[in-house]
């Protein structure tokens, strides 16, 4: 028997919606957008997260199960 | 970004620089939604030196001397690091001539078109240009019969012909 997966369309509408919005801003509100994006998320900051270190010759950050 | 851009064009008005356009995902983003990216890609004609001999060293002192840090492939403006792309084909020559005049807040400046960008993107074809060229379509950014005729005049039909049957065909 199939599980029953959840109707997840109004919510894929919505996202395209969003980006239709997005893209209807003007310029420079978008590149505001863009230097928001760089605080919350500056450049190599996602190297620095603790779950992304390795142990020296550790190929992956975190051990993988396969 | 405004500051950034009043200080490029101090460099144009100073004869530091011919003549300059924004490119890459800041230009992309005025005609898409935005893009995250971390660098301004400024594109530029240079003047030549008496030797003969194309160089961004003089931007370079003359920033510096005015307190911004070089970093990385390019020098922070106002809070934004800043790449002098001197144009390295006749795509991007023609790309920057053919630059549309805007303002940004109030400073003007110049912005590569979408056309432009999109077979600039076309061109260089790594993963990314070829997913941002495919949000081109999806907002329908693009003029089609100018792209086509860029297209011709710069030997991109084989590659746009591969990146329509992959990316804008049923099925691609």
């Amino acid at each position: 028997m199939h599980p029953a997966y959840p109707d997840i369309s109004g919510i894929l509408f919505a996202k395209a919606q969003r980006r239709l919005a997005l893209a209807a801003l003007s310029w420079e509100e978008k590149v505001a957008i863009i230097e928001q994006m760089r605080i919350l998320l500056p450049k190599g900051s996602w190297r620095q997260r603790p779950a992304d270190k390795k142990l020296p010759g550790q190929l992956h950050a975190v051990p993988r199960r396969d | 970004m405004e500051k950034t851009l009043a200080v490029i064009n101090q460099l144009e008005q100073e004869g530091l620089i011919e003549r300059y356009a924004i490119g890459g995902a800041v230009a992309a983003t005025r005609y898409i939604e935005p893009i995250q990216t971390y660098d301004l890609d400024i594109f530029v004609v240079l003047p030549v030196s008496p030797s003969g001999l194309i160089s961004l060293t003089p931007i370079y002192a003359y920033l510096t001397q005015r307190g911004y840090t070089p970093q990385g492939e390019g020098i922070i403006i106002e809070d934004w690091p800043v790449q002098f792309l001197p144009v390295y084909d006749e795509l991007t020559e023609e790309a920057l001539a053919e630059a549309i005049e805007v303002e940004f807040g109030s400073t003007p400046t110049r912005v590569l078109s979408a056309e432009h960008l999109a077979a600039i993107m076309l061109k260089t074809g790594r993963p990314k240009d070829h997913a941002r060229l495919t949000q081109f379509f999806e907002f329908d950014a693009l003029n089609q019969a100018i792209l086509a005729e860029i297209v011709a005049r710069h030997g991109l039909s084989s590659k746009w012909e591969s990146f329509r049957e992959r990316f804008l065909t049923e099925n691609g």
